[in-house]
């Protein structure tokens, strides 16, 4: 990739749906398979001129988080031995956040293709929500009940062994 | 992190995604336009898809939405392949059988704390079972193959204790069982093979990729026939099929199979049999996308004492053997690379035990350092089967102090449903496609009147103490169809079903007899909403009996 370009970029510049500017170095950027494919595109065109990358899904906040992660991970990139230490700090990582920031990260590691951040996230929300109650659930995905009382009660005793 | 202000925009330039990404992700440039709330179904599904499936189950009643998308069947295999690949995590179960009791106990393979406990035979004289099977039916010879895509095919032999001389009243019963959303489904009777009591019979259970379907195999190895049973899940029949290999070229009668082994795609056997007076051994493999049974040579030394197959994680197309060394200090590990004659297999560990460590007679499931090993002594009457844990890293031994056969198996929980797969073998399928919703549903309504049929038989049978004709137990099919059809799921269907209260219509009864039959109309009813449950123990276990 690198080595077969005429050009090679060093920082892109990431835009916030909210009109924020990020500068990015292109290693951390890469832990982001979208980010990543805008700079190997770029760079067989030849620009060398630092791009911008408008992210209209992501706002600041999120991106700050999403670009904090990608940064550690960046560190870690090269080096397989530190994966137990690796996994304490996602675990850190996550574990501050409420439901909405978690669900907002989510959808941005799924929307900037980071694998990894997805698979920590979605993980993490389901161990988290596990062992919630149905009405629990509602709650914390804002998701009205359109069942009729009766409807939802037959439900519950087709699979009684499940509520308990 | 550097934050720029707006006014720097200008000196950079900007990129416009849809032209610069190439065509395999332009997906990507697609997503930046279209609303948060198909882009939080993306994401929704993948968390979703990492829950256990009680979990899941519990959530069909959160909306509408999460009901269809929990149902259905594209959905059960993404959950299916996320949580197998997930490793380390609590996905991965393991079922230990015993079988005086016929009951089932569930591990959680990370911490081995006791999941559920499954028996089969009421504990009480309860005249009715979902499975017609009575409190004092004898119940041997029970056996469980796979798991396959997180399935299991159970089978044993029932025979009436109150009609012990008539030799009638013996059955084999084959079900699929998935444990984990607790599902059974009862197989039709085998039509051309009486296998029941018979050592020599194969059973087989396997998925073929070729036309998505599953199917349950069965032969009689005593039999000098190259003829096979074969069962389809998606046309619910059995067919003979000719597997173009014959048991017994040459060998004897005291052929017996063992080690039924699933792997992707084949099912494999160990059969042994008599040479003047050695035993001598083969594998065999039936293709379940191609129909044919293989035989293949095992490696050399190897005897039936010494080896057997060993259950893999992976769907791996190919078998795993152990063979314990002559003096039983140590295990080689052998992997099949190719089927047929030439029999190539690799040695691809050796264990060598510590000293002072015998391992009991059988190996039964080698998973991440661990082996699952039957202790009995076979040389020591009365000795029982125990399960015991072998930690191959610290040497240590461990009893699961938990009474089990010779059967234990690893599985990863599925929501696959056993009902669904009975049409869905030819249709393409999507999420909420009304019509095949309609098709399925109208399946587990007749998986109920199935079952309604055998309850009234059985009723019959304890009014008249004869088995009724098949054309006397006729329900009202075309009624249940129409029922079915104006309704889309199955929760519901079950609940329009008791304005239907006239299952017996077709029957003339004595009026002794439909007072008798009313009496049971509730209990029918009340199984009729449970009509795929085993019953569980409700008895408290102590939790965590064995750790390392």
């Amino acid at each position: 990739m690198a080595s077969s370009s005429s050009s090679s970029l060093s920082r892109v510049v990431v835009k916030s749906s909210d009109n924020n500017l990020f500068v990015v170095n292109k290693k951390v950027a890469s832990q982001s398979q979208l980010l990543k494919q805008c700079i190997d595109n770029m760079e067989e065109k030849g620009t060398n001129d630092v791009i911008l990358i408008p992210l209209s899904n992501v706002t600041s906040n999120i991106l700050t988080l999403v670009l904090e992660y990608c940064e550690k991970h960046a560190d870690f990139a090269d080096d397989d031995n530190n994966n137990q230490e690796l996994k304490q700090w996602d675990h850190e990582f996550l574990k501050k956040f409420d439901y909405a920031t978690l669900n907002s990260l989510t959808m941005a590691a799924d929307y900037m293709v980071t694998k990894s951040l997805l698979n920590l996230c979605c993980q993490f929300i389901a161990d988290s929500i596990k062992d919630l109650t149905v009405q629990q659930i509602r709650q914390i995905f804002d998701i009205k009940n359109d069942f009729t009382p009766q409807e939802e009660a037959d439900i519950k005793n087709e699979n009684a062994w499940a509520f308990r | 992190l550097l934050v720029l202000p707006p006014p720097l925009f200008s000196r950079f330039t900007n990129v416009d995604l849809p032209s610069i990404l190439p065509s395999n992700l332009l997906f990507l440039a697609k997503m930046s336009t279209v609303n948060g709330m198909e882009l939080q179904d993306d994401v929704l599904i993948e968390i979703l898809s990492r829950l256990p499936v009680t979990s899941l189950i519990r959530f069909t009643c959160v909306c509408k939405y999460w009901l269809s998308l929990i149902k259905s069947p594209e959905f059960a295999s993404k959950h299916y392949i996320t949580r197998s690949n997930n490793h380390g995590k609590d996905d991965d179960s393991i079922l230990t059988v015993f079988n005086p009791g016929l009951s089932f106990t569930i591990f959680c393979y990370e911490d081995l704390s006791i999941k559920t406990v499954f028996k089969i035979r009421p504990a009480t004289n309860e005249p009715v079972s979902n499975l017609s099977i009575c409190h004092h039916d004898v119940i041997s010879r029970c056996l469980v193959i796979g798991p396959c895509n997180g399935l299991l095919l159970m089978t044993f032999t029932k025979a009436d204790r109150t009609k012990q001389f008539d030799g009638g009243a013996a059955e084999t019963v084959l079900l699929l069982w998935n444990p984990a959303t607790r599902e059974v489904f009862k197989l039709p009777q085998l039509p051309h093979l009486d296998v029941t009591g018979s050592s020599c019979a194969g059973y087989g259970f396997g998925f073929d990729d070729t036309s998505n379907d599953y199917k349950v195999v069965v032969f009689d190895a005593s039999q000098n026939s190259s003829i096979v049973q074969l069962y389809s899940l998606a046309a619910n029949s059995w067919r003979q099929v000719d597997a173009g290999f014959g048991f017994c070229l040459g060998r004897g009668p005291e052929t017996s199979v063992s080690n039924p082994t699933y792997n992707g795609g084949m099912h494999n056997w160990i059969i042994c049999y008599a040479v003047g007076y050695d035993l001598s051994l083969f594998l065999l493999s039936f293709d379940m996308a191609n129909e044919v049974l293989v035989e293949t040579p095992v490696p050399d030394g190897a005897t039936v004492f010494s080896c057997g197959l060993l259950q893999q994680r992976s769907n791996n197309k190919y078998p795993t053997l152990y063979d314990f060394d002559d003096a039983r200090t140590g295990i080689s590990i052998w992997v099949l690379n190719q089927y047929g004659p030439t029999g190539d297999w690799t040695k691809q560990h050796y264990i060598s035990l510590a000293e002072g460590i015998t391992l009991g007679y059988k190996i039964l499931l080698w998973k991440e350092g661990i082996l699952y090993v039957n202790d009995r002594d076979p040389d020591i009457l009365g000795n029982e089967d125990e399960i015991t844990l072998y930690n191959l890293r610290t040497h240590q031994k461990k009893s699961l102090r938990i009474p089990a056969d010779r059967r234990i198996v690893g599985y990863t929980e599925s929501l696959v449903s056993i009902a669904k797969c009975v049409r869905q073998g030819q249709q393409s399928s999507a999420y909420a496609d009304d019509q095949q919703q309609n098709s399925n549903s109208s399946f587990e309504m007749k998986l109920i009147q199935q079952q309604q049929k055998e309850h009234q038989e059985y009723l019959y049978l304890l009014n008249t103490g004869v088995h009724p004709r098949e054309d006397e137990l006729i329900l009202h099919e075309e009624e249940e169809e129409d029922d079915s059809n104006s309704s889309t799921d199955s929760a519901y269907l079950r609940h329009n079903r008791r304005n239907h209260q006239e299952p017996l219509g077709c029957v003339e009864y004595t009026e002794d007899e439909i007072e008798y039959l009313d009496k049971y109309n509730d209990e029918i009813e009340r199984l009729s909403k449970l009509p795929y449950c085993l019953r569980e123990v409700n008895q408290p276990i102590s939790s965590n009996p064995c750790t390392f």
